[in-house]
Order: structure tokens, then sequence, then C-alpha cells
């Protein structure tokens, strides 16, 4: 139960933030106290006492960055501001932003009108028990009247069949046209996805072009490749957050509308289903991932130095 | 690069030997366990001694440790850490483990003498 046991102390370590980083400049500051004590008793000057009483304790900047982090909850920090950061360069960049989100929308809303779609004609199997077992007859001829409540087995005494088929492979024959429908509509949709990807593609392209000095200082700075790659991450993910509600409203409005347009071909299917939300969801969420991945790799590349002599 | 004379410290180890120092001599504030472990040490550890204080919060969490308020020989107020049960229960525990892990390394490493 150790992991759970250190969450809870963290949390409750969050809570008084406050007072404990007091107690521990407190104790820092006791600490190096000590130390120069210590080494003025051996002799050292006050001066000296107390240079060698810092270099004892440590970088007091490094050390309040170790405590607050080991108090407290590092990735949320960090999440948090870029969140922040994030939030205020889409700002500054509304274009950028709408251009996006629309994108994301729209990606996600066609894809998921068109899973559901795909979902249900090529699927989908029918709503009973064993679907397999459901056959039907051909009746040719008929000895006598059939009566409902006689058992089923009756019916072979008396009549003549030509043809057995099993409702499943009728059904595919009576579909087989809206089924065409289905696979061309998936090719679009396919069609309007890679569209959307160029489209997240040349904007975060162009986002890392526009961002080329920040990053070239944030590098000259000593950030990390990863670092970069996550600065230019991090405002896909922000955009992502937003187009994803905006999309998800908009593919159950497309749905609703394609459904009542198109409604014999679909026999009436209302398809707001959530997995194919959830599903198209993901698939935008990988493909803008993806195509927002290939420029924060190359503002690893970016050389500080070249940036820096621009100026 | 160059060579260091002195050690650094493996991950992790800091957090033993805390442990160990509070075992061995009871209630101590951060200055004290510093002392103590350069002393044990022969001056061979390098430390920033305010790394302690890091070990300190992480040891409390897991409850190996507590903290309470008192006043130290120079008359200063200061926290004192003394070691809990389940503190000692982890010592045990990772001493073993230590010792394992640096017998198989001891082994592993000695093992320069036959060359082909």
């Amino acid at each position: 139960m150790t992991p759970l046991r250190e969450f809870f102390a963290r949390i409750s370590s969050a809570v008084r933030r406050d007072h404990l980083k007091r107690e521990f400049e407190d104790e820092l500051a006791t600490h190096l106290e000590m130390l120069i004590g210590d080494a003025r008793q051996r002799g050292l000057s006050e001066a000296d006492a107390r240079y060698e009483a810092l270099r004892k304790l440590g970088q007091p900047v490094s050390l309040r960055e170790q405590h607050h982090d080991a108090r407290g909850f590092p990735l949320l920090d960090a999440l948090v501001n870029d969140s922040r950061f994030a939030i205020r360069m889409l700002l500054k960049t509304p274009a950028f932003t709408v251009v996006v989100t629309l994108t994301l929308a729209l990606g996600i809303g066609a894809n998921t009108a068109l899973f559901s779609i795909v979902d249900n004609l090529l699927l989908r199997s029918l709503p009973v028990r064993d679907p397999d077992r459901l056959v039907q007859l051909q009746v040719v001829q008929m000895i006598g009247s059939v009566r409902n409540d006689k058992p089923l087995a009756s019916l072979f005494d008396r009549a003549m069949f030509l043809g057995i088929t099993t409702l499943s492979e009728a059904s595919n024959q009576s579909i087989a046209k809206e089924r065409m429908v289905a696979v061309v509509s998936g090719f679009f949709g396919l069609l309007g996805l890679s569209l959307a990807c160029m489209g997240i593609f040349g904007v975060a392209a162009g986002s890392v072009t526009h961002r080329t000095k920040e990053l070239g200082i944030r590098r000259a700075l000593g950030a990390s490749g990863k670092s970069v790659i996550w600065a230019c991450l991090r405002e896909t993910l922000v955009v992502l957050m937003v187009g994803l509600i905006i999309g998800a409203v908009c593919a159950a409005a497309l749905v609703r509308v394609s459904a009542s347009v198109v409604n014999d071909l679909l026999f009436g299917i209302t398809a707001t289903d959530i997995t194919n939300l959830i599903a198209a969801i993901a698939l935008m969420v990988v493909v803008a991932l993806a195509a927002c991945t290939l420029p924060a790799l190359r503002a690893t590349r970016i050389d500080p130095l070249a940036v820096l002599k621009e100026e | 690069m160059r060579r260091k004379a002195k050690l650094d410290l493996l991950q992790g180890t800091l957090d033993l030997m805390v442990l160990r120092t509070l075992a061995t001599i009871g209630p101590l504030h951060g200055y004290g366990i510093a002392r103590r472990i350069e002393q044990v040490s022969g001056e061979n550890v390098v430390l920033n001694q305010g790394t302690i204080y890091i070990s300190l919060v992480r040891l409390e969490h897991q409850g190996w440790i507590k903290t309470k308020w008192g006043v130290s020989e120079n008359n200063r107020r200061a926290k004192f850490y003394s070691i809990t049960k389940a503190g000692e229960k982890q010592l045990t525990a990772a001493t073993v483990n230590w010792e394992r892990i640096s017998s198989m390394i001891g082994r592993v490493l000695a093992d320069g003498g036959v060359e082909t």
C-alpha cells in the first residue's frame, strides 16, 4: 500500500504547503548556522566559515525546488503551468486556434457519422439470439391452412419448400445497395480524415516556424529536446480538448440531420452511438498527435545559435 | 572528465543511510544526521547536506519516520526526526536487499582475472 500512502501524504502536504515551506526554510537556516558555528570552532574566519557552510549545504534554489517537488505533485504542477501557457499562446493566435478546432470538430463529426453508418449496415448482426439459425422459407404449396398456435414442426408435414435461406444471407442480399453506399461513404470518411490530418499538420508546422525564435531561446537556455517537443504538443492538446467538445456536439447534430435526410437508406437509424463517438474521437486524437509530432520533431533541430544571431 | 575522488550517492542510498542513522542514534535534527553520516562514512560521501531534508520528506511520506519540534543543544528550535516501527521494518528489508545487490555486483566486478 506504499504508493497509496505516499499519495495521501502528498495531498496532506500540498494542503499545508505554505506552512511546510516555512518550516523547511527554518530548518535550512538552522542547519547553516550550525555549519558556520562548526567551522568557526575549527578556527575559520567568519567569512570563510560562511563560505564553507554554504558550499556544504548546497544550492538553496535547487533544494527549494526539490523540496517543493517532493512535497507536492510535480507532474500536476507542470501540467497546470503548461496548459496555462498553451491557452495564452492560443489566444494570441486565434486563426490557428479556430482552424484547428474546426478541423477537429469536422473530422470527429464526419467520422462518428460514418462509423455509425458502417457499424449499423456492415457489422451489426440481427438483434436476436443466434441470428444464423433464423431461416427464410419459400413455400411452394401448402395443404390446408397453418394455424399460429400449432407447433412449427407441423408446418413441415403439410408444405413444400423451394428454398431455405438463412436470414442473415437474405438480409445481406437485400441491403447490397446500402452496403455499397456505406463503403463509398467510408472511403470519403477516410479522405476527410486524411484532409484533417494534413490540415492539422500544416497549421502545426506553421506554428513551429512562427515560434522558431521562442523555441530557439528555450534551447539556448538549456531546454531539452523532450521539453521542446512537449512545448509544441501541449498546444495541440489544449486545442484537442476544445475541438473534441465542439466536435462531439457537431457529430451528434450531423448524425441527426444525415439520418433524417437519408432516412430510408438508413432504415431510420439515429446513430448517436456512444461507442462510435468514442472511436471517432480516439481516431482523431491519434491522427492529430501524429500530425503534430513531425513539426515538433523538427523543432528540436532548431539551431539556437542561428536564432540568437538573427536578433 | 575529472575523476571523482569522493563517491557520488546512488539513488535511494541516502534514504537508507538516514534511516540507519536514526535507528542507531535515536531522534536527531537534520544537521545531526548529516554530521553523523559524514563521520561514519569517513568523510567519503559527497553530500549536499540540504538534500537530507528532501530525503526526510520522502521517508516521512512513507510513514517510516516521524517528526517533533524540540530544542537543539545550542538552544535553537529544531525539528527532530525519529524512526517508526514501519521504518525499522523497512530498514531491515532494505539492508538485506542492499547487501544482496552489492555482493552480486562485487562478484561480477571481481571477474577481471581470467582473460582469453
